[in-house]
């Protein structure tokens, strides 16, 4: 099995750990190896950095992809909005020889150079590519009785020409995911609604609204448990739920219960929104 | 028909009411993305899939226009901060606009006329400070402690670098002083 240059992201790294343990946990279950990258930075996020300067995203992103390719591998991400700023800035990079001389130009100035050597990877696209069968053989008791309302995040899928996950209308790459383990998904048309953390501290109460309208049409399916592949839409169901909450599982967590890890070695405690049942 | 035409009048009031601002209209001309924003023929299918527009009255068909036309309201509006980035537009235009990328331009000419929320600019000075966009807090260190994982700090030779870079690429100035 290949091995990685690990990259969780900083919001999982300093906020939420339990989601870079729980990861652990199930990435070595799976036989994956993974190398810290030291002395890395923000990737410069596709939200709130990224949009104040794109120039300078792009030499930030560099930094970070200079230093995963000291290591001879790929890059693997726990998070959307790394997955959607190196992933994007390394193809920018390795297509486009203007940028990448202008990005090299101001990467002298400490020693770097921008090679092009290696591939940006989500931790999706690494559980897609090992496949149903790998994952059924790790499952050591399905879940009971749980409606998983599956909630993709925006930068997994879009800027579609560089993420390449999932074209569809109504994306499903992750009902799928979260099918392997054994649980069923709910039907919810929400594949183009932002979570709305994007809005927290510019304007809480539309991020708000955002969020609600999402767990509304979730409710009315049904859903049990919401599942996601994103640490800041993680975040902003975790934290924002004001009433009859629903409990938010990231993705390797949901995994992780399935593989038979308990919700005390993978720091379930941590979670916000408390539940006694995580319908394992 | 009908609502085809109050469509064209809503963008015919605009433009009546627009100051155009000739320094903005070439300041927006000269950067990459831009090039395409007199093409864009309001057709408003980037507010149909917004998901903003769907929950409130921004609209970002009429940042666009603004910017088209040069209306230093592009800059100057709060609206400018409400999109989340979640790319939902750029996948719909059918003249091939790059909008976020089109907003994000706009950004950096709003931050440098001094129209920037505080939450971006904390957000920008922790990255300075740290390299990070979070900060590693006592309650970082204690969770990883438990959980078995490595300590982390904020690395000196990487935050070099990263002032470095910062001074290079004129971040440092964009975000000092807002
Ligand atoms: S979808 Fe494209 S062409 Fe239509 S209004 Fe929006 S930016 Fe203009
Ligand atoms: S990227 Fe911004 S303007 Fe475009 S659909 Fe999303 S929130 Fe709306």
């Amino acid at each position: 099995m290949t091995d990685y240059a690990f990259y969780p992201g900083c919001l999982i790294s300093t906020r939420l750990p339990f989601l870079e343990k729980s990861s652990k946990l199930v990435l070595g279950e799976l036989g994956v190896g993974l190398t810290d990258l030291k002395g890395t930075n923000c990737c410069f996020d596709p939200i709130v950095l990224k949009p104040m300067e794109h120039e300078v995203w792009l030499v930030m992103a560099a930094r970070t992809l200079t230093i995963a390719e000291e290591t001879g591998m790929d890059l693997l991400t726990l998070c959307n909005g790394c997955f959607c700023s190196l992933n994007e800035a390394n193809q920018i990079l390795k297509n486009d020889e203007k940028k990448r001389d202008g990005v090299n130009e101001a990467l002298k100035e400490v020693d770097r150079e921008f090679k092009g050597t290696m591939d940006v990877r989500h931790v999706v696209q690494l559980i897609q590519d090992m496949g149903q069968e790998k994952i059924s053989e790790k499952v050591k008791k399905g879940p009971s009785g749980i409606k998983v309302g599956a909630h993709h995040g925006c930068h997994l899928i879009r800027p579609r020409e560089f993420a390449q996950i999932d074209d569809k209308r109504r994306p499903t790459v992750l009902d799928d995911l979260v099918s392997w383990v054994g649980a069923e998904t709910v039907n919810h048309a929400e594949d183009l609604m932002c979570c709305g953390g994007g809005l927290m501290g510019v304007d809480d109460k539309t991020g708000q609204v955002m969020l609600n309208s999402i767990l509304d049409l979730m409710r009315e399916e049904g859903t049990t448990h919401i599942v996601t592949p994103c640490p800041y839409c993680f975040v902003q169901f975790d934290i924002r739920q004001k009433e009859n909450s629903i409990p938010v599982l990231y993705l390797l967590e949901l995994y992780g219960l399935a593989m038979g890890f308990s919700p005390d070695e993978m720091g379930l405690k941590h979670h916000r929104t408390k539940t006694e049942d995580w319908g394992f | 028909m009908f609502g085809l035409w109050v469509c064209r009048e809503s963008s015919l009031i605009s433009m009546k009411t627009t100051k155009v601002d000739k320094v903005l209209r070439e300041k927006l001309g000269a950067k990459e993305f831009t090039s395409m924003l007199t093409m864009c023929e309001q057709c408003g299918v980037c507010s149909g899939i917004c998901p903003l527009s769907k929950l409130t009255d921004f609209r970002v068909r009429k940042i666009i226009l603004r910017a088209g036309l040069g209306d230093i309201e592009a800059i100057k509006s709060s609206d400018l901060w409400l999109c989340m980035m979640c790319y939902a537009c750029l996948e719909r235009c059918r003249t091939g606009l790059e909008i976020p990328d089109i907003i994000s331009v706009l950004r950096t000419l709003a931050i440098e006329d001094g129209n920037v929320p505080d939450s971006t600019i904390k957000v920008a000075q922790m990255f300075l400070k740290t390299g990070h966009a979070f900060p590693i807090s006592g309650l970082t260190k204690k969770m990883r402690k438990e959980l078995g994982l490595d300590e982390i700090k904020v690395d000196p030779e990487a935050m070099e670098e990263v002032g470095k870079l910062a001074e290079k690429t004129g971040f440092k100035k964009l975000v000092e002083g807002k």
